[in-house]
């Protein structure tokens, strides 16, 4: 089983995350700053890394940098600042999630599990001719089946449609009624909130947070597009 | 050198020593130069000089000698020119001023015989037949005495040696001499019988011969002094030169030392340098003046000694005198207070001062008065110049016009100047009123009045953004403050969350427990919110949050409202209806802000709204000017002010009974002026209407 590295100052929180960590059936290691995270890692076989940012001694950012010159083990940061200019620091030098204190338990359990799949099993699947895949979703176009993170994902057709010409097309930004052109193939006469509907469902299936997507993701104003 | 330049003694000696190098050095150079004018430095021996020395007194004696005949006209009646010639005994003319060209009518020979200063002189022809005119009387000062003789017979004067024959060969003693010089009495001159009235001119003949009376005898102090001194001629120089130098020295030595009065080696002002320097000069000068007449007076050749010790005592002190006034600008410059030190420059200073003073009351007194008191006395000068003008140039038409027209051109350029600076005033004030920070007025060519009302306008600039700059800063302050804390608040929450989500899993006692749970989920979620929104009120408020406009499609944004909320308002049981125009409406805006407002709007109407009823989404334009409408019915009585529901943590419900930080629309009023959006609420009713109103593109 998957061995997950707490790296945390605050004692109570760590414990509360081994308690559900443990109860997901994952093995915990413990770490109460940047420099016992990087003991461990080298000491134990780590599959993902919780950490802290906040943190006496070295704090997350630091640790975080040094983990990458030895290893590319997933790593989640944990931290109360929310500020956007945070998020991206952390995720330039390396962090693969992201996660803002108070947390969610549910979500946090979600996003760890996505880490781990893509890490563990993900990492040198074949991948089939007629497959469309981006980040942990996978469109089989010939079966008609979607994964996200190695969880099937069932979606109507037009959801199916709609992330199929999304996929295709990584980055490109289209307005609802060029969407519903393409993919209903006739004008849409004020039926564009339709196709808001269709991507709000699509986000709240194959996102952990769809307030906050990682994948389909809205430009107000300007229409949808799916990250590259 | 300090503790010698600081010794009072050293400094005693010294002038001393300054003292009598001095005396030294003019004796010396005294001596040089009667040694050199006596041709003591010309090659020559003591001998021929002395000689010479001899020669050039005797002819001094006889110009003498004449001088005092003229003074004693010879006789009153006629012009009188008395002619003589000196000779030595071997009949050479050693002086005299006999003419032979001259017509002489009538020859006097006198025998004249006396003593004068070493020089003996008696006539020739002896003895005399004739004698007309009373000679010269007698001048008892010199001792000098010249007798007509008076009888014709060959009779000797008394002095019997005294023949050309051999005049150095007696040796007179002067005492003797003196005795021969004895004045007659008056009557031993007797009137001439005869008197030639027609001779106007008479020409007295006079022949003297000196002898060398005084060769051994003492009287010739001068030929003495000068055989004494003749062997240290160049000793003389020497020492001239030593002394000088010796001088120069010492000199240098108290110049130096002025001003030290121990052995630090620090310049002190002492009690001379209290005197103003001018002072002290004028003091000096007039001193040292004082002192050179004192020996003028006091020079008395009957009491030579007496009158040489006096000279030395006055210009003894005399430079002293001198001496003290140099030390004293010594230190002085040593101190830099030579000008300073001036009673004239302290006069001067204050003189200054005064005017300064003066010159910046008339100055303010003038400033003073207000600007219509000062236009009056200038309006009534212009008048007075015109009716002048008038008047004067009445009848030359032309060059009055002429005048008149330049007077305009005059008054024309002032109201232009005035214009100028009330239109700089102008936009300085409108630039202060718009905001803008960095203002300046250029006040160069203003005068008076207006470059008060300038510089005014500038101190309100400055306390203006002053005030802006201490609320931003105060404001950023409170942001960063906020910040901080909801960081340190949400470590807590977090575990105050998770250990509330982990007890609701565990099996709990029958009873109330279990709702008891469920409250404290409840509120810790409303703690995080609130954190949350505490942040993003007080980024949003500051301005403290990056903003980029991009270019949207409202209509596009309507969709996405529609698609985002559409299913969660009719679980509600609200109905949403929309209309848009069917063209693109395009606004510059951010996106990610704009979302957060019209996101923070719709939960308020999911929120708030009664359920049943209809909301409006209205896309539509306002005087060209695209605005985005939503309007819904509360289910609570809206019993606030519209502008209060924008301020922070006032709710439309005052009881706050449900969730919600109340900062929603507080949030949406900044991120909307952010954007330069314009947020306005209305309450009608029970009608809540919200309308964001676009800038036009």
């Amino acid at each position: 089983m998957a061995t997950i590295l707490i790296c945390d100052d605050e004692k109570d929180i760590v414990s509360a995350l081994e308690i559900y960590l443990r109860a997901e059936g994952y093995d915990t290691a413990v770490a109460y700053n940047g420099h016992e995270a990087i003991e461990r890692l080298r000491e134990q076989d780590i599959h993902l890394v919780l950490l802290d940012i906040m943190m006496p001694e070295l704090d997350g950012i630091s640790a975080l940098v040094r983990i990458r010159q030895e290893s590319n083990v997933p790593v989640i940061l944990l931290t109360a600042k929310s500020e956007d200019t945070d998020k991206v620091l952390g995720l330039n030098v390396g962090a693969d999630d992201y996660v803002t204190k108070p947390f969610n338990p549910i979500e946090l359990i979600a996003r760890v599990r996505s880490q781990l799949r893509r890490y563990l099993k993900l990492g040198g699947g074949a991948v089939h001719e007629n497959t469309l895949k981006l980040g942990g979703i996978e469109v089989d176009d010939k079966r008609k089946t979607v994964t996200a993170d190695g969880d099937p994902v069932s979606l109507t057709p037009r959801e199916y449609d709609i992330l199929k010409f999304l996929l295709k097309h990584p980055g490109e930004v289209f307005s609802p009624a060029e969407l519903y052109r393409r993919i209903w193939n006739e004008e849409p006469y004020g039926a564009e909130s339709t196709v808001a509907v269709h991507i709000r469902h699509l986000r709240e299936k194959l996102e952990i947070d769809p307030a906050q997507p990682r994948y389909i993701k809205a430009v107000w104003g300007q229409g949808y597009k799916i990250e590259k | 050198m300090n503790r010698l330049k600081g010794s009072l003694a050293a400094k005693s000696i010294a002038i001393i020593l300054l003292a009598a190098s001095c005396l030294v050095l003019c004796a010396a150079v005294f001596g040089i130069y009667w040694l050199d004018s006596e041709g003591a430095y010309r090659d020559k021996s003591l001998e021929g000089v002395r000689e010479e020395l001899i020669e050039k007194r005797l002819q001094i004696t006889c110009f003498d000698l004449l001088d005092r005949m003229l003074v004693y006209p010879v006789s009153s009646t006629y012009d009188s020119t008395v002619r003589f010639e000196l000779l030595d005994k071997n009949g050479k003319v050693l002086a005299g001023n006999l003419n032979e060209d001259e017509s002489v009518v009538k020859t006097h020979i006198v025998q004249v015989d006396g003593y004068l200063d070493g020089v003996y002189f008696t006539n020739e022809d002896l003895p005399l037949t004739t004698h007309d005119d009373p000679f010269w009387t007698y001048d008892p000062s010199n001792g000098l005495s010249v007798r007509p003789v008076v009888t014709p017979t060959p009779t000797p004067v008394p002095v019997p040696t005294l023949t050309p024959e051999q005049p150095y060969s007696t040796s007179v003693p002067s005492t003797a001499v003196t005795h021969t010089l004895t004045p007659e009495p008056a009557d031993g001159i007797e009137e001439s019988t005869e008197a030639a009235e027609a001779d106007r001119t008479q020409v007295w003949k006079m022949r003297l011969f000196w002898t060398e009376a005084s060769k051994s005898a003492e009287t010739d102090s001068e030929l003495h002094m000068y055989e004494l001194l003749y062997p240290f001629r160049y000793t003389l120089v020497v020492a001239g030169a030593v002394s000088l130098l010796a001088a120069v020295l010492l000199f240098v030595f108290l110049m130096a030392a002025a001003g030290h009065h121990d052995a630090s080696g620090e310049v002190k002002a002492g009690v001379i340098e209290r005197i103003p320097f001018d002072l002290l000069l004028a003091m000096g000068i007039v001193g040292v003046s004082v002192l050179i007449m004192l020996i003028g007076e006091m020079f008395h050749s009957a009491q030579f000694v007496m009158s040489y010790v006096i000279a030395a005592i006055c210009l003894t002190i005399a430079g002293l005198l001198t001496l003290m006034c140099m030390m004293s600008a010594a230190v002085r410059l040593k101190l830099g207070i030579l000008l300073k030190s001036c009673l004239v420059w302290r006069v001067l200073c204050w003189g200054l001062a005064w005017l300064k003073k003066g010159s910046r009351a008339s100055a303010d007194l003038l400033h003073g008065i207000p600007l219509v008191w000062k236009w009056i006395p200038a309006y009534v000068l212009l008048l007075i110049i015109d009716f002048w003008l008038i008047f004067t140039f009445r009848r030359d038409s032309d060059l009055l016009g002429f005048l008149i027209l330049f007077r305009w051109a005059l008054i024309a350029a002032a109201v232009l100047y005035v214009v100028l600076c009330l239109r700089r005033l102008r936009n300085g004030t409108r630039a202060i009123a718009a905001g803008e920070q960095n203002v300046a007025i250029d006040t160069k060519h203003m005068a008076g009045d207006f470059r008060a009302q300038a510089e005014d306008l500038m101190h309100i600039r400055d306390g203006l953004s002053r005030a802006v700059d201490d609320r931003m800063k105060s404001e950023r302050l409170r942001t960063e403050l906020i910040t901080n804390v909801s960081h340190d608040i949400k470590t807590p929450l977090t575990s105050i969350i998770n250990y509330i989500d982990l007890l609701s899993r565990e099996e709990l006692p029958a009873g109330n427990a279990t709702e008891y749970v469920e409250v404290l989920q409840r509120q810790a979620a409303r703690l995080k919110r609130l954190t949350d929104d505490l942040v993003e009120a007080s980024k949003a408020s500051t301005g403290n949050l990056p903003v980029t406009l991009e270019q949207l499609d409202l209509v596009v944004l309507t969709d996405q409202i529609q698609g985002e909320y559409g299913e969660r308002l009719a679980g509600k049981e609200l109905d949403l209806i929309v209309t848009k125009p069917a063209e693109p409406v395009y606004v510059q805006a951010d996106p990610r802000h704009l979302w957060r407002v019209l996101d923070n709007l719709m939960t308020n109407i999911l929120k708030y709204a009664m359920p049943g009823t209809r909301v409006y989404l209205n896309l539509e334009y306002d005087n060209n000017q695209p605005a985005l409408f939503l309007r819904n019915i509360s289910a609570e009585p809206l019993n606030v002010r519209p502008e209060e529901l924008s301020e922070r943590f006032v709710r439309g419900d005052s009881s706050r009974s449900t969730e919600g930080s109340g900062l929603g629309l507080a949030i949406a009023a900044s991120l909307c002026k952010l954007q330069n959006i314009e947020l306005k609420l209305a309450v009608d009713g029970d009608l809540f209407k919200v309308t964001l109103l676009f800038p036009k593109i």
